[in-house]
C-alpha cells in the first residue's frame, strides 16, 4: 500500500495530536495501516453485530453508536469508535450511524494488535493510557459494585504452590485472555505472601510497583476520603489504579487470614512482551471494568473513552 | 478406502475420495478412448498418406483449434466447465462413430487425423479446467500427480484392448470400442458434482488487451512462452518419429507397431506416474517440475542428433515426449497455473491462441520445407535441441514471478517496509504550517513534532511564541533551543517574564541548550532566585568548568521543589551541552531514584564510555529501556563489547539478560547480527532465544544487513519438530480427555495449546527473517482462512518460498508442510510419529511431559499424571471449585 505524501503527513497529524505519546517509529508504521472511509449523513459505518474486524478514527463529523438496550454514545471531532468490541472481540454491541457527512480513517483490529505486541513501548502506554482514563470514574464508582460489596466465603489454604498460583491466575479477569503460558510463567515469578487478619498488604504512598492478586481470603482497599473496596480470591488488588500507578493513593489491608500473589510490574510487562496475549487481555480487562462502572454509572457520566486506547 | 487415504504414495484425504475416483475414471475412460482413436488414426494415415502429409495435419489443427476455440469457451461460460466437457464428450463419441461408418479414403483418413487431435486437445483442457475448479491449489499438489495417472492408465487400457483387438478385426474396428469409452465418459462425469465448480467468468474478453496484460505480466509471458516452446519441440519431435516410422516400417506392420508402442508407452508412464511423479512433486516442487521435461527432452534431442536419428533413439524421445506430456508435464502446467487470478480466461488465451498460433507456423514451416525438400533427421533433432534448450531457458526464469503471483494472489501484496520518515512535498510543508495556525493545541504541537522529525524545524514560525497556550510555548521553545537559529532570541527572551513558571523555565533552559551566553548573563541577575542560579549553573557549565562533587548537594538545588524540577531541567540541559565530567554528575544525580529515568534519556545523548555499566544496569526498566539502548547504542564498539560480555555470563542477573538481545540488535552491525544468530541458537534461556529472533527481526525489517540462512533453517526445523511434538501429545491427550474430564487435565491441554501456538508463531517470525519482502504474517493469517482455496494458495506460497533457500531447505520445507498442510488432527501425529515419537495414549502422554525439559509443562503433567488413578474428589476442592466459578 502506497499513500501519497500529503496524506501521509495529515494522518500523522491527526495520529500525533490524538496519542502525542506513541513513539515515531510505530506511528510512521500505524499511517501505513489506515485506510480513508466517508460517511453520508445516516450511513452506517458498521452494524450491530457485526464482527470488530476493525475501528475508526473520526477526523470529521459527527456519528453515534447506537444498540438495543445500549445506551448510545455520540462522537465528533477527533474521537476512536468502535475500539471496545474489538478489543473485547465481541460482536458490535452497538451500531454506528453517522449523523452529518464524516470521514474516518479505519484500522483492522488484527493490524492493531500486531502493533501492540511489536512494540512493548507502545503495548504499555496503551494500557496506561487507558487505566488513566478509566481510573477517576472507577474510583468514583468501584464502591456501588455489587461484587466489592459482598464479600463470599474464603477458604485459606496452609500451603500455595506453583500449582495453586496457576489456578488463581487463570481465574483473575486481567488474565483470562492471557493464555496458559503466559500464566504459568506469571505463576512462577508470583511471590505468595500470607497476610493474618488485620495485616496491612501496603499503605498510602507505597512504591506502586507491584500487582497483587488475592490468592484466599479477602484484601480491602481504602483510602482516608471513605473510598473502601473488598477484594476476594483472584481479584486484582486496585484493578485500573494498578495499570496506571494509582495504587499509592491507597492502602490495604486483609479482612480475613489471606494469601495475596505479588507479581512485580516489571515482570508483567516483561512477560507482556513475550506473550501478546497478555496485554489484549489486560486491555479487554480494562474495558470489562469500565462497562462494570458505566453499568452504575448516572447516564450523563457517559463519555467517550475510546481515545484513551492507544 | 482407508488404504487409499492413508498410503503416502496416494494421499487422498477423507471427504476427497467420492469425488477423487470420478474425475479419475473419468479421465481413465476419456484417454483409453483417445488411444484407441488415435492407434487406428495413425495407422490409417501413414498406410495411406506419406508423412510429409503430417505438416498439412498440424496446420489444419492449428487452423481447427483457434476455430472450436471461441465455441468451447462460450459452451464453457454458458454450461459451467462440467456440463461442457459432457456435451463434448457426447460430440466426440457421435464424430468418432460416424468415422466409423465412412470407408477410410485419403480424405476420411486426413480429416481423421485432425479431429482425433482437436477432439484430444479439446476433452483434455476440458477436463482439467474441471478438476481445477474442484480442487484447490494445496489439493491439486497432492492429487494431480495421481489423477494424471489416470490418464495413463486409461493410454494403457485403450493399448491393450487396440493390440488385442488388431490381431483379430480390422483397425477401423478400434473406432467403435472408443465410441463406447466416450459415451461412459459423459455419463461418469455428469456424476460429478456441480457444487464448488466456479463458472467461468461470463464477460466479454476482447483479444486485445489481454493480449497485452499477457505481455506485461512477466508470469504469464513466461507460461505463453514455455506453451509457445513445448508445442514447437513437440512438433517437430512428432514430425521426425512419424517419418522415421513412415520410412523405416512397412504399411501391414503400422497397426501392430502403434498398438505395441502405445501399450509399452503407457505401461511406462504408468510405472513412472506411480513411483515417481508423486515423489518428485513433493521433493522437487512445481518450479523443479516445470524443468524436468525440457530437461529430459533437451538431452533425448541431443542424443538423436548426435545418433543420426537412429530409429529407436527416435522412438524413445517420441515416448519421452508423450509420457512426459501426459503426466510431469501436465501436472506441471496445472501447478503453474494454480496462482493465477482467472485463470480461465489467461490459460485460454495461452492454451489456445498461443499454442495453435506456435503450431500453425511450426507446421507452415515443415509444410514449407517438405515442398522442396524431405528434410533430414538430424536437422529435425537439431530443431527439437534448440526448441527444447530455449524452454528449459525460459523455464528457469519462472521462480521469481511464481512468487511474485502468489503473493498478489494472497492479497495484501508484499509489506511495506519503508518505515523511515521521508522527505516532504510543498503540499504536505502547506499542511503543515497551516496546522500551526490551528486553535486545538494538540494540532499545533503535532504539527510542530511531525516538522522537527523532518529536519523542517525552521518553518515553525518565531513568532508562534506569541501563542497563548502554555504547552505550545513550552514546545516551540524545547525545538528552537535544540536548533541553531537565532531568530527566536528576542521573543524567548521576552518569556523570562511570563506569568507562568514553567514557560520561564522552559525559556531559560532553551537559551541554555542553544548555548546562548549572554541571555543566560542577564538571566544571572533576575530578581527570581532560582532562576539566576540557574542561569550561573548553566554558565558555569557552557564554560565547562569543573562542577562540585555531589551534584545532590548543590546550594542551587536547596530550593528544588518535590517534583525535582531544578534538577530535572538541569539534567537535560548537562546532556545538551555536556562537559567534560557531564557522566559523572549525572550518575551522582542517579543516586536519587526519582532522577534516573531523566538521567538514562540525558546519558543516552551523553555518548561517554564511563556510563555503559549504568546503561546496562538500566534495561530492566521498560521506561528508560529505550533510552538505554539508544546510549549504549550511540556509545558504539565498546559498549557492544560490554554487552556481549554480559549476555554470554550466565550470571549476569536474569532481567538484563534477557533485554540485552534487541539492544544487541539496536547497533545494527553484522556482528550484532552474528550475535544474535548465536544466541537464538544456543541460548539456554527460551526467553534470550526469543528476544534474539525478535532483535533479528527488528534488523531484517529495518536494515539492509546479510542474515545467514543456515542457522535461521536450523530453528525452523527446530520449531517445526517441537510443533509437530506438542502438536501430537496435544491430540493424543483430546482424543481420551472425554474419559478423563479434569481440570489438572485441561491446564495441560491449554499450556500445550499456547506453546503449540508460540512455536507457529516463531515459524512466522524465522521464515520473515529469510523473506524480509513478504508479508509472511499475513499467510500465515491464510493459512486460517475459511476459504480453502486461499489456504491452499498460502501453503503452496510457502513452499515456493521456502525452496528457493537452497538444498538445505528441502527437509525443512518437507517439515513445514506437515505443520500447515490441510490434515486431520491424527493424521499430522501419525505422520509425525517417525519425527517427533509415538504418544500412544494419554497416560503414555503424560509420562513422557512429565519428563519435559520446560519446567511448567512438567509440572503441570506431572499433576495431571497423579489425578489419573485417583478419584476427583481429591483434587483439591477448595481450589476446584474457585477455578470452576463463573467468570
Amino acid at each position: 500500500m502506497t499513500i501519497s505524501d500529503a496524506e501521509r503527513v495529515k494522518r500523522e497529524l491527526l495520529l500525533r495530536s490524538l496519542f502525542p505519546s506513541m513513539p515515531v517509529a510505530a506511528n510512521v508504521r500505524f499511517i501505513e495501516l489506515l485506510e480513508d472511509v466517508e460517511l453520508a449523513a445516516g450511513q452506517l459505518a458498521f452494524a450491530q453485530g457485526e464482527a470488530p474486524d476493525r475501528f475508526l478514527f473520526l477526523t470529521e463529523g459527527r456519528v453515534i453508536m447506537e444498540g438495543e438496550g445500549q445506551l448510545p454514545l455520540e462522537f465528533s471531532g477527533l474521537a476512536v469508535v468502535g475500539v471496545m468490541d474489538a478489543v473485547l472481540n465481541r460482536p458490535r454491541v452497538r451500531a454506528c450511524r453517522a449523523l452529518e457527512p464524516s470521514k474516518a480513517l479505519a484500522v483492522r483490529t488484527t493490524d492493531w494488535f500486531d502493533m501492540l505486541e511489536d512494540n512493548a513501548e507502545v503495548a504499555r502506554a496503551a494500557t496506561r493510557n487507558f487505566a488513566t482514563r478509566l481510573y477517576d470514574r472507577w474510583h468514583e464508582l468501584a464502591p456501588k459494585l455489587a461484587r466489592h460489596s459482598t464479600p463470599p466465603p474464603g477458604v485459606v489454604p496452609k500451603a500455595f504452590e506453583n500449582y495453586d498460583k496457576i489456578l488463581v491466575l487463570r481465574q483473575a479477569a486481567f488474565l483470562k485472555r492471557a493464555g496458559m503460558q503466559a500464566v504459568a510463567s506469571l505463576a512462577t515469578v508470583a511471590e505468595p505472601l500470607s497476610l493474618n487478619a488485620g495485616d496491612a498488604l501496603f499503605e498510602a504512598n507505597n512504591e506502586g510497583r507491584h500487582f497483587y492478586v488475592v490468592g484466599a481470603g479477602l484484601i480491602e482497599l481504602s483510602q482516608p476520603g471513605g473510598f473502601r473496596i473488598t477484594h476476594t480470591t483472584s481479584d486484582l488488588v486496585g484493578g485500573p489504579a494498578s495499570f496506571c500507578n494509582a495504587l499509592p493513593n491507597y492502602a490495604a489491608h486483609a479482612l480475613t487470614d489471606a494469601i495475596v500473589l505479588r507479581i512485580s510490574q516489571q515482570d508483567f510487562y516483561d512477560q507482556a512482551e513475550e506473550h501478546g496475549r497478555l496485554v489484549r487481555g489486560t486491555l479487554a480487562f480494562l474495558i470489562s471494568e469500565l462497562e462494570a462502572v458505566q453499568a452504575v454509572a448516572e447516564p450523563r457520566l457517559e463519555v467517550n473513552l475510546g481515545a484513551a486506547a492507544i | 478406502m482407508s488404504w487409499v487415504a492413508r498410503s503416502r504414495l496416494i494421499d487422498i484425504r477423507d471427504g476427497e475420495i467420492a469425488l477423487f475416483l470420478r474425475v479419475f475414471l473419468v479421465l481413465v475412460l476419456t484417454i483409453a478412448g483417445h488411444t484407441l482413436l488415435e492407434t487406428a488414426r495413425d495407422a490409417l494415415f501413414l498406410a495411406k498418406l506419406p508423412a510429409k502429409m503430417l505438416t498439412l495435419v498440424y496446420v489444419s489443427v492449428a487452423v481447427g483449434t483457434l476455430l472450436i476455440a471461441p465455441l468451447n469457451v462460450r459452451l464453457t461460460r454458458q454450461a459451467g466447465a462440467r456440463n461442457a466437457l459432457i456435451v463434448s464428450l457426447l460430440l466426440v463419441a457421435l464424430v468418432t462413430a460416424w468415422f466409423r461408418t465412412r470407408v477410410p479414403s485419403a480424405g476420411v483418413v486426413f480429416a481423421l487425423y485432425v479431429f482425433g487431435t482437436l477432439s484430444a486437445t479439446l476433452l483434455i483442457g476440458q477436463f482439467w479446467q474441471l478438476v481445477g475448479t474442484l480442487f484447490s491449489a494445496a489439493q491439486s499438489r497432492r492429487l494431480f500427480g495421481p489423477l494424471a495417472s489416470g490418464g495413463v492408465l486409461g493410454a494403457i487400457a485403450g493399448a491393450a484392448v487396440a493390440t488385442a483387438l488388431v490381431e483379430i478385426t480390422s483397425v477401423r474396428s478400434l473406432l467403435s470400442v472408443a465410441t463406447l469409452a466416450y459415451f461412459c465418459a459423459a455419463w461418469l462425469a455428469s456424476k460429478v458434482p456441480l457444487d464448488g465448480v466456479v463458472i467461468a467468468e461470463r464477460a466479454r474478453t476482447k483479444l486485445r488487451p489481454e493480449l497485452s496484460k499477457l505481455g506485461r505480466d512477466p508470469f504469464l509471458w513466461r507460461l505463453a512462452a514455455i506453451a509457445a516452446l513445448s508445442i514447437a519441440a513437440s512438433t517437430v519431435i512428432d514430425y521426425l518419429y512419424r517419418a522415421k516410422v513412415a520410412s523405416t516400417l512397412q504399411p501391414h506392420q503400422l497397426g501392430a507397431f502403434f498398438a505395441h508402442y502405445q501399450l509399452v508407452l503407457n505401461v511406462g508412464s504408468l510405472l513412472l506416474q506411480l513411483t515417481v511423479t508423486s515423489s518428485v512433486v513433493q521433493r522437487v516442487g512445481v518450479l523443479g517440475l516445470a524443468l524436468t521435461a525440457p530437461l529430459l527432452l533437451s538431452a533425448g534431442s541431443a542424443l538423436s542428433a548426435v545418433s543420426g536419428a537412429a530409429f529407436y533413439v527416435v522412438v524413445a524421445l517420441k515416448a519421452t515426449d508423450s509420457a512426459m506430456r501426459n503426466s510431469l508435464g501436465r501436472v506441471a502446467s496445472e501447478l503453474l497455473w494454480a496462482p493465477v487470478e482467472n485463470q480461465a480466461r489467461g490459460r485460454g488465451l495461452v492454451d489456445l491462441l498461443v499454442t495453435r498460433t506456435t503450431q500453425a507456423v511450426v507446421g507452415a514451416g515443415l509444410l514449407g520445407i517438405t515442398l522442396s525438400h524431405t528434410p533430414s533427421p538430424l536437422l529435425l533433432a537439431v530443431c527439437a535441441t534448440v526448441l527444447c534448450c530455449a524452454w528449459l531457458v525460459v523455464g528457469m526464469g519462472l521462480r521469481a514471478p511464481y512468487i511474485a503471483r502468489f503473493r498478489s494472489a494472497l492479497s495484501r501484496g508484499s509489506v511495506e517496509r519503508d518505515f523511515t520518515l521521508g522527505e516532504l512535498d510543498l503540499t504536505s510543508v502547506e499542511m503543515l504550517v497551516e496546522s500551526l495556525a490551528k486553535p486545538e493545541a494538540d494540532e499545533v504541537i503535532a504539527a510542530m513534532n511531525v516538522l522537527a522529525e523532518r529536519k523542517r524545524a525552521r518553518l515553525i514560525p518565531a513568532l508562534i511564541l506569541h501563542h497563548s497556550d502554555e504547552r505550545i510555548l513550552i514546545r516551540a521553545l524545547e525545538l528552537f533551543g535544540a536548533t541553531d537559529r537565532k531568530d527566536w532570541f528576542p521573543l524567548g527572551e521576552r518569556l523570562i517574564e511570563h506569568e507562568s513558571l514553567r514557560v520561564r523555565q522552559a525559556a531559560l533552559r532553551a537559551f541554555a541548550l542553544a548555548g546562548v551566553a549572554p541571555v543566560l548573563q542577564r538571566i544571572a541577575d533576575h530578581a527570581e532566585p532560582a532562576l539566576r542560579a540557574f542561569a550561573s549553573l548553566y554558565l558555569a557549565q557552557l564554560q565547562d568548568k569543573v562542577l562540585p562533587a555531589d551534584p545532590l548537594r548543590w546550594e542551587l538545588f536547596r530550593d528544588d521543589d518535590e517534583a525535582h524540577t531544578l534538577k530535572l531541567a538541569f539534567i537535560e540541559t548537562l546532556a545538551a551541552h555536556p562537559s567534560s565530567d557531564a557522566t559523572r554528575v549525572l550518575l551522582g544525580l542517579a543516586s536519587l531514584p526519582a532522577l534516573v529515568n531523566a538521567v538514562t534519556q540525558s546519558l543516552e545523548l551523553v555518548g561517554d564510555e564511563s556510563a555503559i555499566p549504568f546503561l546496562i544496569s538500566r534495561l530492566p526498566f521498560a521506561e528508560e529501556r529505550l533510552s538505554a539502548r539508544r546510549g549504549l547504542a550511540r556509545i558504539g564498539e565498546p559498549a557492544f563489547q560490554a554487552l556481549r560480555t554480559a549476555i554470554l555470563n550466565q550470571g549476569t542477573q536474569r532481567s538484563i539478560r534477557i533485554h540485552i538481545p534487541r539492544s544487541v540488535a539496536a547497533f545494527a552491525t553484522p556482528a550484532a547480527v552474528t550475535l544474535l544468530l548465536e544466541l537464538m541458537s544456543s541460548d539456554t534461556e527460551g526467553l534470550v532465544r526469543y528476544k534474539a529472533l525478535r532483535g533479528l527481526g527488528d534488523l531484517a525489517r529495518g536494515t539492509s544487513l546479510v542474515i545467514e540462512v543456515k542457522p535461521v533453517l536450523e530453528e525452523l526445523k527446530r520449531n517445526a519438530l517441537e510443533y509437530l511434538r506438542l502438536f501430537s501429545a496435544r491430540t493424543a491427550i483430546a482424543e481420551e480427555a472425554g474419559e478423563h474430564a479434569r481440570l489438572a487435565l485441561r491446564l495441560v491441554q491449554e499450556l500445550l495449546d499456547d506453546k503449540i501456538q508460540q512455536s507457529f508463531d516463531r515459524i512466522a517470525r524465522l521464515l520473515q527473517l529469510v523473506h524480509r519482502g513478504d508479508d509472511i504474517r499475513t499467510i500465515f493469517s491464510a493459512l486460517m482462512a475459511e476459504d480453502r482455496r486461499q489456504r491452499g494458495r498460502a501453503i503452496e506460497f510457502l513452499d515456493a518460498l521456502i525452496r528457493g533457500l537452497g538444498r538445505d531447505s528441502d527437509d525443512v520445507a518437507a517439515l513445514l508442510r506437515l505443520v500447515v498442510d490441510e490434515l486431520p488432527a491424527s493424521e499430522r501425529a501419525q505422520r509425525a510419529a517417525e519425527l517427533v515419537g509415538v504418544f500412544a495414549n494419554i497416560l503414555d502422554t503424560l509420562t513422557r511431559l512429565s519428563h519435559d525439559s520446560d519446567d511448567i509443562l512438567r509440572d503441570l503433567a506431572t499433576h495431571a499424571l497423579s489425578t489419573l488413578g485417583r478419584p476427583r474428589a481429591s483434587e483439591a476442592p477448595s481450589l476446584r471449585q474457585l477455578v470452576e466459578r463463573p467468570a
